[in-house]
């Protein structure tokens, strides 16, 4: 499958393109009183109302902003819009029922993007035991490369929509 | 199934709602009618039935079609002898019906329904109906077998009269039937017995046009041409149907398919058919564009003329018609003969022909009319291509019609998701014009044709997003209609006679608001038939009609929609509502004492309190109208009751017209924007920082603010959302304070300082905010300096909750707007305090408060505080009550701090120097073409040389003097001080002692200064300016005055006027405490004010005759007197009403009271 990835700290990380809508650079939103501290806020994207996950402490990590280049400039972030259920469902039922159980707008907010992959079913793995900064709930599978190891999400874990409920 | 069937599916699950909304109240007229039931409507049933079994036997519902079969059956009974028409059979038909809706809303599901009960219920009527007739024929008594082309043919080539022998022979058919029955080409068509599945298929004589008099008729009126249409079909019998399934779509979307050769109604039909069919089709197109559209060989087209006699029969006959038909038809073009046929038509149209001109021509005319009747509804569903005028007059038929179904307007069937997208992008299309108006402000210097573009580009904008709410609006009707079956079902369960009257069904809201409707309505309806309407003998008894009457009305009203509901039935009492209530607990005695009528009846919004008096089947369980309100003012919609016990009871839901855009209040709290629905919003409070010690106190732990003489919960936005503040390094320890003011004060510097430091923030907040902060930073030390007041504000929005009213305190107001309710995201769905969100002008997204929510979260309870408010108010809270006085403070040239009530003022006035001239050794002052007396209040008093703080000289050259002119009439004179300092609100404790001096109240420590109270009116006696007016003739030596008013310095000025004049006074601080002195004393004159907390004058003045003291003379004192008031007061019996600081009038009020041979 084709997987969009991107780097959060120090962790490769992925996501299935076709669960991807747009991807754009962080910017202001508005916080939601009250709302888990993992959810960054809304966001208006040519009029629909994107709720943002912050994957940083949905991850449960301390430091919600990726460390400064040196420079004392925070280091932009990106926003990684993904498609509704029902778009999903357009392209590819199968995957749209049993991948994408959340029926609103959402993003999840990310440190740097990588490259568009190609991979094939057979080189996804489960997720070790031994996998630091993540939790396995979140991980749909990983990827191993020579240097790196990629993680490719499981999105309705990470966004706590439970696939069974949709 | 693929995707086409699917498809077909759909729309015949579509078709069916369609049928059955008629069915329903089609059934309940003819149960309310029974034999006198007019025949478009038993022929309107049983087409409807008809038509959902022929479809669902296309789709092998078997299920579906046995019911509707043996209900077609027993309608085919009624059909035939409308005295049949019993109440047990109309409700085994309303019972099959509701079978059959619970099968079609769930087609899939359909065959596992188990409809045995009802199916048996109507064999069994239909073998008692048969047991008195003649043996019926094999398809009646036939178990409801699924195949019966017999019928399926016959009704396809719309013949109602074919469907079976006539069995009910006692009454002759009606003459129309007879006579298409006699046109009938294939009356064989009856006799192949019922259970053959494999037959030859039905020829049709497609050429006899007579059969279909309803597309004749249709087709006349449309201009439409006739065409049989020879269609080859594949060999395979799945190809074939699905083949034959898309032509029929496709033939269907260009015209309209009259009837097959050979009669392909059903799924057998397909069967049958050898390769070619023949379809008979009207169709307005001409035959070149029908070969492109058809991709059909030219051969394919044989073009049927229409013969003359039939298209002149079906013009004339058209007006004969239910009237929705009629009407289009009667427009379309002008009527060839008069109409005869007055027991068909059921309502009076315009056109509506003269029965007495017609009479000639009946014979001729009548006989077909009555077999078109049948076919009228299908036929005017179709006629939606009519003229607009004919389309108008059919609206209008409709409406005089009353209970018909309305007339179809030609309509487009569009999902909700559509339209949502569509105003999701009508607001996205505001959004982007807004920004282009602005940046078209910029060049419009250099494109000066830009202007006018963006203005026509703007008011389309409006226009489109109106449009587009408006495609969202349904009528009413679409909830008002299942009412008169529930009514009916209730008033038989009761055993009641209701009558229910719908009016104004065609009103319409949102969709959104009407989905929410039907609950709480059903509610209502319910409550009234169960306790509002009483039993029939009751109702005899007490004179009223047997039947009770039940009004449920929509209209338009202040932009909103109302929604009443009406009933003469037994009311509500109050009285017995307020012992409910106490008995569970919900409200004390003492209350329910205090409580108006209508106070009363909205005890009934409370949880838990049921008014049957015992619980029923249908109500009385305590779950009821606190949900209705609930529901309602969900909807952002109120409701109100009004109750006559005896006389009925009126239910009032107002309700927005949508709930997509609302008008809101946009408030920042805590550096964030919110959106407050404008709906239950009562006001908005601006409380400056120099009032808010004033207004704002601390009940319990909870601070309320005090809001004419009522006091007022309040919540603190940013608090009850826990917005996180980052304090600022320097600022204090981050405890707690109890006043809002502090944490005010401190969240304001927090603010400003996030605003400050923050550079990331977005330049697109409205720059009144980061003005405001930054201006606040800027002043900060002189918002903490309390001798600045009024720079710092909060905002109080006040907010109405099911009837009880809170305060929201919010930073600033900043903006009312219309803005487009979004729903709120599902991540979101627990947090009570936002019921929705939006985005604003500025693209940023919003929350919507939902106040309810809030409330819910600040954890106020009303109870609590009004009980505070009411009652049990110990001398902590009376101290808080009391009337804080405006003060002016003033400096005298002398450097002396003088202090004067405001309310004894009637104006300052700013004077040159130049202005003051010396007459005769007196100081005056020209001003305003008057001539004032000047008067230096220091010199008067002898308190010259007394400066306590040397003037400040130098910078200031303003030399201007201030005059104070007191609000005494008759007096032309001016206090002049040397500048004002400032007006304060503050609680004076007036020291008597420390200076004395003759005009001298007392002095006061204020900001470590001496402020001295001058008694104006004293002053001016000491500068001989008053001494003429009164002589001493007034001796009160040995009389007690009793002297009310919450203001301790008012109380001290009234009573050192009545003490110069000989009363002994005691004084009282509110009308509680005047009662309760006046129990223990007597006195002779009683001097109240009229504004007080807890016992205002009025009230005392009510109480006054139970303390055994009902003769005192009474005199009303007032800061602000009008003649309302005095009129007022003199009905409440009070002697008069004196301005408070009026020594004169007072004084020669009191005189008045004493007889003059006592002094």
């Amino acid at each position: 499958m084709l997987v969009s990835t991107f780097t959060l700290g120090d962790l490769y990380l992925g996501i299935e393109i076709l669960l991807v809508r747009e991807i754009n650079r962080s910017m202001e939103c508005t916080p939601v009183p009250g709302s888990h501290d993992y959810i960054r806020g809304m966001l208006n994207i040519r009029g629909r109302v994107i709720t943002l996950f912050d994957l940083r402490r949905r991850l449960g990590w301390n430091d919600a902003q990726p460390v400064g280049d040196g420079s004392g400039n925070k280091r932009k972030q990106y926003n990684v819009i993904m498609k509704t259920r029902s778009e999903v469902i357009q392209i590819n039922r199968e995957i749209g029922e049993a991948r994408c159980p959340w029926q609103d707008p959402v993003g999840l907010v990310v440190d740097q993007l990588g490259d568009v992959l190609d991979i094939a079913d057979d080189n996804i793995q489960p997720p070790p035991a031994n996998l630091r900064g993540i939790a396995a709930d979140f991980v749909h599978g990983v990827v191993e490369f020579e240097r790196d190891l990629l993680v490719i999400l499981n999105v309705a874990s990470v966004l706590g929509v439970d696939p069974e409920v949709a | 199934m693929s995707e086409e069937d699917d498809e077909l599916l759909g729309m015949f699950v579509q078709e069916a709602v369609e049928h059955l909304e008629t069915i329903e109240p089609d059934l309940l007229t003819l149960e309310e009618n029974g034999s006198a039931t007019e025949r478009d409507i038993i022929n309107r049933l049983f087409r409807g039935v008809h038509s959902i079994k022929g479809s669902a036997g296309f789709f092998g519902l078997t299920a579906i079609t046995k019911l509707s079969h043996i209900m077609e059956n027993l309608l085919g009974k009624v059909r035939d002898d409308p005295n049949v028409a019993s109440p047990a059979v109309t409700d085994s038909l309303l019972a099959g019906l509701d079978k059959l809706q619970t099968m079609i809303n769930d087609v899939s599901g359909s065959e596992g329904v188990d409809a045995s009960e009802q199916i048996a219920r109507i064999q069994a009527l239909l073998n008692d109906l048969e047991g008195g007739a003649p043996p019926a024929p094999a398809p009646t008594a036939a178990p409801a077998p699924v195949e019966e082309p017999a019928e399926e043919a016959a009704e396809e080539a719309a013949e109602p009269a074919a469907e079976e022998p006539v069995t009910a022979v006692e009454e002759p058919p009606p003459a129309g039937e007879e006579l298409v029955t006699a046109e009938e080409p294939a009356p064989a068509v009856d006799a192949p017995p019922a259970q053959a599945l494999a037959r030859p298929p039905t020829k049709v004589n497609l050429k006899n046009l007579e059969q279909f008099p309803e597309a004749i008729t249709a087709a006349v009126h449309h201009g439409q041409l006739l065409f049989i249409v020879t269609v080859e079909l594949p060999k395979d019998i799945d190809e074939k149907r699905s083949f034959f399934g898309k032509m029929k779509a496709l033939m269907e979307s260009i015209g309209r398919v009259v009837a097959t050769n050979p009669d392909v109604s059903k799924d057998s039909g397909l069967h049958t058919v050898g390769e070619t069919i023949e379809v008979l089709l009207a169709t307005v197109l001409e035959l070149d564009l029908l070969q492109t559209l058809l991709q059909l060989p030219k051969e394919a087209f044989a073009p049927l003329p229409i013969p003359d006699s039939l298209s002149k029969l079906a013009a004339a006959l058209r007006p004969k018609m239910q009237p929705e038909a009629a009407a289009p038809a009667a427009v379309a073009r002008p009527r060839p003969a008069p109409t005869p046929g007055q027991e068909e038509t059921t309502a009076i149209t315009p056109f509506a022909p003269d029965p007495t001109e017609a009479g000639g021509k009946r014979p001729r005319l009548r006989k077909p009319s009555t077999g078109f009747q049948a076919y009228a509804k299908g036929n005017s569903n179709r006629s939606g291509g009519a003229t607009p005028n004919a389309a108008a007059a059919a609206a209008a038929a409709a409406a005089s019609k009353g209970n018909a179904p309305p007339a179809v307007e030609e309509t487009l069937r569009v999902s909700v998701s559509l339209l949502d997208e569509l105003i999701n992008m009508a607001g996205e299309l505001v959004l982007a014009r807004n920004q282009l108006t602005r940046a078209a402000v910029d060049v419009a210097s250099q494109h000066p044709n830009i202007g006018p573009l963006v203005q026509n580009l703007d008011s389309i904008t409006s226009r489109i997003q109106e449009k587009v709410m408006q495609a969202r609006m349904q009528p009413v009707s679409v909830v008002f209609n299942k009412f008169p079956r529930i009514i009916r079902d209730l008033a038989r369960k009761l055993g009641k006679k209701i009558d229910l009257e719908l009016r104004g069904g065609d009103v319409d809201l949102d969709k959104s608001v009407i989905e929410h409707l039907s609950d709480p309505l059903t509610h209502m309806i319910r409550n009234v038939a169960d306790h509002a309407i009483e039993a029939p003998n009751d109702r005899l008894a007490i004179g009223k009609p047997e039947s009770g009457r039940v009004e449920l009305a929509a209209y338009h009203e202040n932009g909103m929609v109302n929604i009443a509901l009406s009933d003469d039935g037994a009311g509500i009492d109050g009285n017995r509502i307020k012992m409910k209530a106490i008995e569970k607990g919900q409200i004390t005695e003492e209350q329910a004492d205090a409580m108006s009528e209508e106070e009363a009846l909205n005890l009934i919004f409370l949880p838990g309190l049921s008014m049957a008096k015992k619980v029923s089947d249908v109500s009385g369980r305590g779950v009821g109208m606190d949900v209705v309100r609930t529901n309602i003012e969900k909807l952002g919609g109120t409701v109100h009751i009004e109750s006559k016990v005896g006389r009925g009871t009126r239910i009032i839901l107002k309700l927005p017209l949508t709930l997509a855009i609302i008008p809101a209040m946009i408030v920042s709290a805590g550096n964030q924007r919110f959106a407050i629905p404008e709906i239950g919003l009562v006001e908005i409070v601006r409380v400056a920082e120099s009032d808010r010690s004033n207004q704002i106190e601390t009940v319990g732990n909870a601070p309320v603010l005090r809001l004419r003489n009522m006091l007022l919960p309040l919540v603190d936005l940013a608090d009850v959302l826990g917005i996180q503040r980052t304090f600022p390094p320097d600022s204090d320890e981050p405890d707690r304070r109890n006043r809002l003011s502090d944490r005010r004060a401190r969240r304001k510097r927090a603010a400003a300082a996030a605003a400050a430091s923050a550079n990331e923030q977005p330049a697109t907040t409205p720059t009144k905010r980061g003005k405001a902060s930054r201006d606040d930073t800027n002043n900060r030390r002189e918002n903490d300096d309390r001798r600045h007041p009024g720079s710092l504000v909060a905002y109080v929005m006040v907010l109405n909750v099911g009837g009880n009213e809170f305060g929201m305190v919010v930073d600033e107001v900043l903006d009312s707007e219309e803005i487009v309710v979004k729903p709120l995201p599902s991540f979101f769905k627990d947090n009570v305090c936002f019921s929705a969100t939006t985005i604003l002008g500025d693209g940023t997204v919003s929350l919507i408060i939902d106040y309810a929510g809030v409330m819910e979260r600040a954890n106020i309870s009303f109870s609590n505080v009004e009980r505070a408010t009411r009652m049990d108010l110990d001398a902590e809270r009376r101290e808080a009550l009391r009337e804080r006085q405006n003060i002016i403070l003033l400096e005298t040239d002398t450097g002396l701090l003088m202090g004067i009530v405001h309310s004894m003022v009637r104006r300052v006035e700013k004077i040159s120097p130049s202005l003051l001239v010396n007459i005769g050794g007196l100081p005056y002052v020209r001003y305003d073409r008057k001539t004032f007396r000047a008067v230096y209040p220091d010199q008067v008093m002898g308190l010259e040389g007394m400066g306590l703080a040397p003037r400040p000289e130098g910078e200031d050259e303003d030399n201007d003097l201030c005059m104070v002119v007191p609000n005494i009439p008759d007096i032309q004179a001016g206090l002049i001080f040397a500048r004002i300092i400032d007006t304060r609100e503050i609680n004076i404790e007036l020291d008597t002692r420390a200076i004395t001096a003759d005009g001298l109240f007392g002095s006061a420590q204020l900001d470590d200064r001496v402020v001295l109270f001058p008694d104006v009116n004293r002053v001016l006696d000491l500068a001989r300016i008053t001494a003429s007016h009164l002589e001493s003739r007034l001796d009160a030596n040995g009389l007690r005055a009793l002297i009310v008013d919450d203001t301790p310095f008012l109380r001290v000025l009234t009573a050192s006027y009545l003490r110069e004049v000989g009363f002994e006074i005691e004084q009282a601080e509110d009308g509680q405490m005047a009662v309760a002195m006046l129990r223990s004393n007597i006195y002779d004159l009683l001097v109240t004010d009229i504004n007080m907390p807890l016992m205002d004058g009025f009230e005392l003045a009510t109480e006054l005759p139970a303390t055994g003291h009902g003769d005192i003379p009474m005199i009303a004192t007032t800061t602000s007197i009008s003649s309302d008031l005095e009129q007022r007061c003199l009905r409440a019996g009070f002697v008069a009403c004196v301005p408070t600081i009026d020594k004169k009038r007072l004084l020669k009020v009191v005189s008045s009271l004493q007889p003059a041979t006592d002094f």
